[in-house]
């Protein structure tokens, strides 16, 4: 095959399946349904987690680390795969989607990187801001969320931003599950055409496209915040 | 109106302060000195309980802001089991206490003082312990870094202690409250000529503007007491004259300061008393002629020698 072959093949298969029969919008359409439940649902979780591990509570603390640094420790392909035989055995669902059990499996993985993700945003806010609140007679409640989160808000949007566009990548894993997001597509296109190469350098551009996009987006997001204060 | 009882502060196997005693009167200006690493800021923090003493009391206007600390009350030695034992083995109740202090023998941690000592220590504590957040407000600190509020204004900076204390104290009337304490705010800064940076934020300011709103900050509660952290060390050079400027007035006008300092000669010009801490304890103390013009103990003498 010659580069414009692959060139020609590209445009017709993009245009044939993808526009035509629709796969573009339907595999967009669950890759960003899956990160986006996982990013916010990791996001809540994430912030919850990071707050049970301030208060200071031992045994919660053992156990949230643990969760935490398996998350983190182990690939996400093998988290999928257990989460598919386990979450549907613990939540007693046995005919239970693919699309919620990865969705499942997503948001406690992203959880995992958000809680760290929080707990350094708050760890970088300088030690004097709170002292100088504690010691003018505020409460660690009202030090925390009129001092420290305003300003650590600043440094954990950005890097949220950066979890979202990784979630983004790893939805790819749930084409395992046939789930029917966009890596799913190639799995699909191939089965008809039986082109391999023109499909995935297709797909490659509709996933640098959309995360290129959204990192500039947050950049332009970044720089206003900086410039207010 | 503020008193450092036999005050111990270890950090891990690092023994800072080894049993410092003191006491801050209404209106008194007391500077304390000593080399880098004696003390110093621990025990000025150990005053508001920015650290949390290991050992000993403090108390502000007769109210425990500490832990009960049982070594500073014979009668709760004298209900624990260790007491009764040492007793039993035929010590006089003035050796076993002496024993009990020496080798530090209470294990109130363990509860294995028996139930009448706790009872005790829990009476005393709640006959005489303020919230630590309450005593704060009138007792504001002042840091080397200043710490403003990154995130809010100068005017900001300057009301948001009163305010939210407002809401603390659930007055009713907040917008009139908040009319209050802003028009306060801008008096303070009036006071210190930095009116027109009432809406700017701290990242524009210079290190003297800085210090010197973080003062009004503290002075806008209304403090009984200010704890000054070596509060011209970060300054450059041509901005040190106007703080001390500042916290001369305030001296001057008869507000209560407890001033960590490396300015001798400011030390020496505002203090009524001087105490110099070294190896963990009050080495010396006295006025500011005693200490400057006839030092006794050999450390001061060789520390005056040294920043004179
Ligand atoms: N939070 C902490 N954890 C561990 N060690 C500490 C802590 N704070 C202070 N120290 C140690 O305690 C000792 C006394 O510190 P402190 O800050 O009170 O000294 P200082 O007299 O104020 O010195 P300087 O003049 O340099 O400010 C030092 O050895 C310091 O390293
Ligand atoms: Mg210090």
């Amino acid at each position: 095959m010659t580069i414009t072959e692959i060139l020609r093949s590209m445009w017709n298969i993009f245009v044939t399946y993808y526009i035509g029969q629709g796969l573009l919008l339907s595999g967009l359409g669950y890759t960003l349904a899956l990160s986006a439940i996982a990013v916010v649902a990791g996001a809540v979780l994430g912030a919850l987690l990071a707050i049970i591990k301030r208060s200071g509570f031992k045994p919660a603390i053992w156990v949230i680390s643990a969760f935490v640094e398996i998350l983190r420790g182990t690939p996400a392909l093998l988290q999928l795969y257990i989460a598919y035989f386990l979450i549907p055995m613990m939540l007693g669902v046995p005919g239970m989607s693919p699309f919620t059990c990865v969705a499942i499996a997503l948001s406690l993985n992203s959880a995992a990187y958000v809680s760290e993700i929080i707990r350094s945003g708050i760890e970088a806010v300088d030690k004097g801001q709170t002292e100088a609140a504690r010691s003018l007679g505020l409460t660690s409640r009202t030090t925390m969320m009129k001092i420290v989160l305003p300003q650590a808000i600043k440094n954990i949007l950005p890097a949220l931003g950066n979890e979202f566009i990784m979630i983004i990548k790893e939805t790819s894993l749930a084409s395992t599950f046939f789930v029917g997001e966009m890596m799913t597509t190639y799995l699909t296109v191939r089965g008809l055409t039986f082109n391999a190469l023109p499909t995935l350098l297709d797909i490659g551009i509709v996933y640098f496209v959309l995360t290129f996009s959204l990192s500039k987006l947050m950049g332009v997001f970044e720089r206003r915040m900086k410039a207010s204060a | 109106m503020l008193e450092v009882k036999n005050i111990y502060k270890n950090f891990g196997s690092l023994k800072v302060l080894k049993g410092v005693t003191t006491h801050v009167e209404k209106g008194e200006v007391i500077s304390i000195i000593g080399v880098s690493g004696s003390g110093k800021s621990t025990l000025l923090r150990c005053m508001n309980l920015l650290e949390v003493p290991t050992f000993g009391e403090v108390w502000m206007e007769g109210k425990l802001l500490t832990p009960v600390d049982p070594y500073l009350h014979p009668e709760v030695i004298e209900v624990s089991h260790t007491f009764k034992k040492l007793l039993a083995e035929g010590y006089s109740r003035e050796e076993a206490l002496k024993t009990i202090h020496a080798n530090d023998l209470l294990k109130e941690k363990h509860s294995a003082e028996g139930p009448a000592y706790k009872a005790l220590m829990k009476e005393i504590y709640d006959a005489n312990h303020q919230d630590i957040n309450e005593a704060r407000r009138k007792m504001s600190m002042v840091f080397q870094q200043f710490n403003l509020f990154n995130n809010k204004t100068v005017l900001e900076n300057v009301m948001f202690a009163p305010i939210e204390t407002a809401k603390y104290n659930h007055v009713k009337d907040m917008k009139a409250a908040k009319a209050e304490i802003e028009e306060r705010a801008y008096g303070l800064l009036k006071r210190i000529g930095l009116e027109e940076k009432a809406k700017a934020y701290p990242s524009t300011l210079s290190g003297g503007q800085k210090q010197r709103i973080a003062i009004i900050r503290s002075l806008a509660m209304n403090p009984d007491v200010m704890l000054f952290d070596e509060p011209t060390s970060a300054l450059d050079p041509e901005m040190i004259g106007e703080v001390l400027d500042l916290m001369r007035k305030l001296a001057a006008a008869g507000m209560t300061m407890v001033i960590v300092t490396h300015e001798m000669g400011f030390a020496r010009e505002v203090s009524d008393r001087i105490l110099f801490v070294d190896e963990g304890y009050i080495k010396e103390e006295g006025t500011p002629d005693q200490i400057f013009r006839d030092p006794h103990d050999p450390r001061l003498r060789d520390f005056l020698s040294k920043v004179l």
